[in-house]
């Protein structure tokens, strides 16, 4: 492994490892709004180290499934958001 | 020797989320957390090579999975629940440990991931390496084998997605979708 | 804490207007590309079906089904499946085998690899009608009667039809 690949993949440890501390706020978050955001940074983060892990690999064709995360964590974050709203309904 | 910290930091993160989904009272929080779950999979899909499977974890993780289980517990209803995390029941807990144990014990015996000697690579699958893309002019060896060489499993499949939508017609006891 | 009536966000409706057609298309380039990158009917599918789920809920449930009604759901589902069975069973008329795409390059010259891709269409077409129709099912419940969440929908101001 090059310096650089080194450098990636660190880059990607240490956000996966991030993810974990999120999952506290996603846990005890007293409210759904900070569920939701943690839930986004868990995300935000799985498209980072889905396009570094594209790069230490060198296969363009991970960089799809990133893509793909980009463009649904915001229907994740939009569906667990109406949903949680008071709507004078069950939830 | 760094792709093995990778799945380490993965491997923790899919097993706090799976151990926090099965333990919130919560429901809504527990989809959350599942919805974490289920991105930390994505993942180590990703880090074992298998774009495939990530791609599909991706899109029915993110995409389909938690508005569906979202839309189910709108029917459901929700309660107010007091205290985040359920209370443990000492004996089905000590079950499924000695169930996991001894699953756990089988694990060895399995052969390593990427032995060229496996059952697995052993029989038809160098076949497919060797010819796929001269037989069939598909890049990407999963979708030759998915519509090419193993095309009627995959027509099954279909007709259970299909099957899928009848059956719960039937069960709901309608004829219009809407 | 004084509760508000629900009012749809400006941001939400105006994002999901801007987002969805590339959605669809990043699907229906998964969808097609199965053969050359990750990807196929299956995934293809589900991102095309995730396209519906994020307009019916920016939107309201009820608008999108008027927007596109039941019919669609049926034909993509029936649809694909003959599709899938018609490239199965053609070939048998060709002298060939079951699901064997070489009767076709034969007849037409066309590499084994388009009518591969076919297929993947095909089952891009089931999956995303499967999944919007369980999607309608999940949302309509036991009782079709009974309004779903969300059955008032927000009403944009203009460009609603667009």
């Amino acid at each position: 492994m090059t310096l650089t690949t080194t450098a990636l993949m660190a880059s990607a440890i240490i956000l996966a490892a991030v993810g974990i501390i999120a999952l506290y706020r996603a846990t005890v978050g007293p409210t759904t709004q900070d569920r939701v955001v943690a839930l986004n940074v868990v995300g935000t983060h799985a498209v980072l180290v889905i396009a570094l892990l594209a790069a230490v690999f060198e296969t363009h064709e991970i960089i799809d499934i990133a893509i793909v995360y980009g463009l649904l964590n915001f229907l994740l974050a939009i569906a667990i958001a109406k949903f949680s709203m008071d709507r004078g309904e069950v939830l | 020797m760094s792709v093995a910290g990778l799945e380490f930091a993965l491997i923790i993160l899919i097993l706090v989320s799976a151990v926090i989904t099965a333990m919130l009272r919560d429901t809504l929080a527990s989809i959350i957390v599942f919805g974490a779950y289920s991105l930390g999979m994505a993942m180590l899909w990703v880090v074992f090579r298998a774009p495939d499977v990530g791609l599909t974890e991706a899109v029915v993780g993110a995409g389909v999975m938690t508005p569906l289980l979202l839309l189910a517990i709108t029917k459901l209803g929700r309660e107010d629940v007091e205290r985040v995390f359920a209370k443990i029941r000492w004996g089905p807990l000590l079950g499924v440990s000695v169930l996991v144990v001894l699953l756990l014990l089988t694990v060895p015996a399995l052969p390593e991931v990427g032995d060229p000697d496996s059952p697995t690579n052993t029989h038809v699958a160098p076949y497919y390496i060797e010819n796929a893309y001269e037989e069939t002019g598909f890049v990407n060896i999963v979708t030759a084998i998915l519509v090419g060489y193993r095309g009627l499993d995959t027509f099954g499949e279909v007709t259970v997605v299909f099957a899928a939508l009848v059956s719960v017609l039937a069960v709901l006891r309608r004829e219009e979708l809407i | 804490m004084k509760r508000r009536p629900y009012r749809e966000s400006v941001i939400v409706y105006t994002t999901v207007r801007l987002l969805a057609p590339f959605v669809l298309a990043f699907g229906l380039f998964i969808t097609l590309h199965g053969a050359t990158s990750p990807g196929g009917g299956f995934q293809g599918g589900a991102i095309m079906a995730a396209v519906f789920f994020m307009l019916a809920f920016a939107f309201g449930f009820h608008t999108t089904r008027g927007w596109m009604g039941e019919a669609p759901v049926k034909w993509l589902v029936g649809g694909g499946l003959a599709l899938f069975g018609l490239m199965a069973l053609a070939s048998l008329a060709l002298e060939g085998s079951f699901l064997d795409y070489h009767p076709y390059e034969a007849l037409t010259g066309i590499g084994v690899k388009y009518w591969g891709e076919i297929v993947e269409v095909a089952i891009g077409l089931v999956v995303s009608g499967g999944l919007v129709g369980l999607f309608f099912l999940v949302w309509g419940g036991m009782d079709p009667e009974e309004p779903g969440p969300g059955s008032e929908g927000p009403v944009p101001e203009e460009g609603e039809a667009s």
